[in-house]
């Protein structure tokens, strides 16, 4: 296989960006309309994310011990899309077709055999691991909502019960799909740590003109059923051993893995000191701050601190950075940023300014951009960067 | 949705979309989410039927084709395993490209009516603020003596509770949402408030 000319190839035809996924699509509709019912009404994220794949792939084809474990992850998360064995060929040749179409001229029939070479064997890894994870997991659990509450207008915190034990860490995300937006996956964060009956709680904030939030927190009713993914990411959770003291900084719903964090480290992990400062645009839409209030009175290793920084009635509005510099300093704490990406690029800012060491900063984000594997194959400086470039 | 009786089969044409109405609540204007985003979802679901009738009629109109072309030459086209006829695929780009900017367009407007609706609530907070503070001076000036800073509490709280009352009492469109358990908080706070404010209450 001549690497060189597959990842010029590849730069060529990506140039052309969304061009190439939307004819991609395009293609491999044409080839087969049913597989159509795979993917959300909304084609847009689905572009990103598979010209981020197909470009992560390409540039790591000669670094197998980075890329298989990338592809392998890549395909056990496929299990949840419902592709079937024989969908793998269709989208080779949707491929292809794709290249040759954006290469013009320069497709040559050595470039279509390096290619095809590539993708059996990208397909051949995605499909044994997916075999292998069926023996272990289920593509996805099903989760009846048992609870719904309305809190604050646009935020609903949601209690269900994954009809088979869904094992996660305090801090990890699961990818959710609901029957009113097939196929529309986003990534919410237990906001407990495991209970002994299951249930685990979602904060949802209704994020407008957004796919699924709006009818996760409109529209959604105990009773209904929502899928699961499997549980990812690393960033946010909690060493089980004895560890430094911790600084946790959320915006609105980001709240939620950090309360997580606090309930599993009363559960007996090593005792540490924690702060928790919770921030929101306004008083109103601090929404669990009662809660965390009563939890910060039974722990006495916990503090917390809740902050408007918009508030029209309140006439002390700091940022959650502001307010966590005034009541430090906390140079030698780990500390932890969840909230939206404006909040998180802002604190981490402030942060770094303040002579707070990089190293220090913990945050881990799953947006519909990226498929979730490419996000956790950063490197927690690549994320850093990543963010307060924004 | 006034506009958009929820039983009507025929679908929404864009003329429709661009001209609905969604019910206002409250005294000044703004829209139930619910009702943006039942809006939105049904907007969705229709493009995509739309998207799938397009693509199921395109792959019919192809095997039409390779049909007629089998019946006049005997054979099927050499071509026809491959099934990627160009003007297929373009056909698909032009549908999902449409289905995206109806999208887009019902996505921008939700967000930009649930903005409005947030810029409003604000103003409605500041207002009802403004009479409150309005309250505690009237309070102080007619206090002399007697003043506590209990009282001035109480007497902010409570005219912001009055106000809010006035308010809500307006917003019957949209009691069956959300507003039954806040007015049976603001009055249960009034209950507990009234007696306190009387000229010889005491903590």
């Amino acid at each position: 296989m001549d690497v060189a000319a597959l990842k010029a190839s590849w730069a060529k035809a990506s140039g052309l960006g969304d061009q190439v996924a939307s004819y991609f699509y395009a293609t491999l509709f044409s080839l087969d309309p049913g597989l159509r019912e795979l993917f959300a009404t909304s084609m847009g994220g689905q572009r990103d994310r598979l010209l981020a794949a197909l470009g992560h792939i390409v540039s790591h084809v000669d670094d197998v011990e980075r890329l298989v474990p990338f592809v392998e992850q890549l395909g056990r998360d496929h299990r949840r899309f419902e592709v079937r064995p024989q969908d793998y060929p269709t989208v080779g040749r949707a491929l292809l077709h794709t290249l040759a179409h954006g290469l013009g001229p320069d497709w040559t029939e050595q470039l279509e055999a390096d290619w095809t070479e590539a993708y059996t064997i990208v397909s051949g890894v995605m499909q044994r691991a997916a075999a292998a994870a069926e023996q272990v997991m289920p593509p996805w659990w099903d989760a009846e909502v048992i609870a719904h509450e309305r809190r604050a207008g646009d935020i609903a915190v949601l209690t269900v019960r994954p009809a088979h034990e869904l094992r996660y860490r305090a801090g990890q995300s699961v990818a959710v799909e609901s029957h009113l937006r097939p196929k529309t996956w986003r990534y919410l964060s237990p906001a407990n740590a495991p209970r002994s009956d299951g249930t685990i709680d979602f904060h949802v904030r209704a994020v407008p003109g957004g796919q699924l939030s709006p009818a996760l927190v409109y529209q959604t009713r105990p009773g209904d059923v929502l899928r699961l993914g499997a549980p990812i990411g690393t960033r946010l959770t909690v060493p089980v051993g004895p560890g430094p003291d911790l600084l946790l900084l959320a915006g609105g719903t980001g709240a939620a893995p950090l309360k997580a964090v606090v309930e599993e480290l009363a559960g007996g992990l090593p005792e540490r000191k924690v702060a928790l400062v919770l921030g929101a645009a306004t008083r109103w839409e601090l929404y669990d701050l009662p809660a965390l209030h009563q939890l910060a009175e039974d722990l006495r290793w916990l503090q917390v601190i809740g902050v408007a920084s918009d508030d029209p009635v309140d006439d002390h509005c700091a940022t959650v950075a502001e307010a966590a510099l005034q009541s430090g300093p906390w140079y030698d704490r780990l500390v932890y940023v969840c909230g939206s990406p404006a909040m998180v690029a802002g604190t981490c800012q402030s942060l770094l300014e303040a002579g707070y060491p990089a190293a220090n900063l913990r945050l881990e984000q799953f947006d519909d951009k990226t498929y979730a594997p490419l996000r956790e194959d950063l490197t927690p400086e690549a994320a850093l960067a990543e963010v307060t470039r924004q | 949705m006034s506009t958009l009786p929820q039983h009507r089969r025929r679908p929404l044409s864009p003329h429709e979309i661009r001209n609905s109405r969604i019910r206002q609540i409250g005294f000044r204007k703004g829209y139930d989410p619910g009702e943006v985003e039942a809006l939105l979802h049904r907007l969705a679901e229709e493009v995509a039927a739309r998207d799938g009738q397009l693509t199921t009629l395109a792959a019919e109109n192809e095997r039409l084709q390779r049909e007629l072309y089998a019946r006049r030459h005997g054979q099927l086209p050499d071509n026809a395993p491959q099934g990627l006829d160009e003007s297929l695929i373009a056909r698909q780009l032009q549908a999902q490209q449409y289905a995206e900017d109806l999208l887009a367009a019902a996505q921008t407007n939700a967000a930009s009516l649930v903005a409005q609706s947030k810029h409003q609530a604000r103003e409605i907070v500041l207002a009802a603020r403004h009479t409150a503070e309005q309250a505690v001076r009237e309070y102080r000036a007619a206090a002399g003596p007697t003043y506590t800073p209990d009282r001035e509490e109480l007497t902010r709280l409570a005219t912001l509770a009055h106000w809010a009352i006035r308010q809500f009492s307006g917003l019957r469109a949209q009691v069956d949402a959300t507003d039954d358990a806040a007015r049976q908080e603001l009055a249960s706070i009034l209950d507990r408030l009234g007696p306190l404010l009387q000229p010889d209450g005491r903590r």
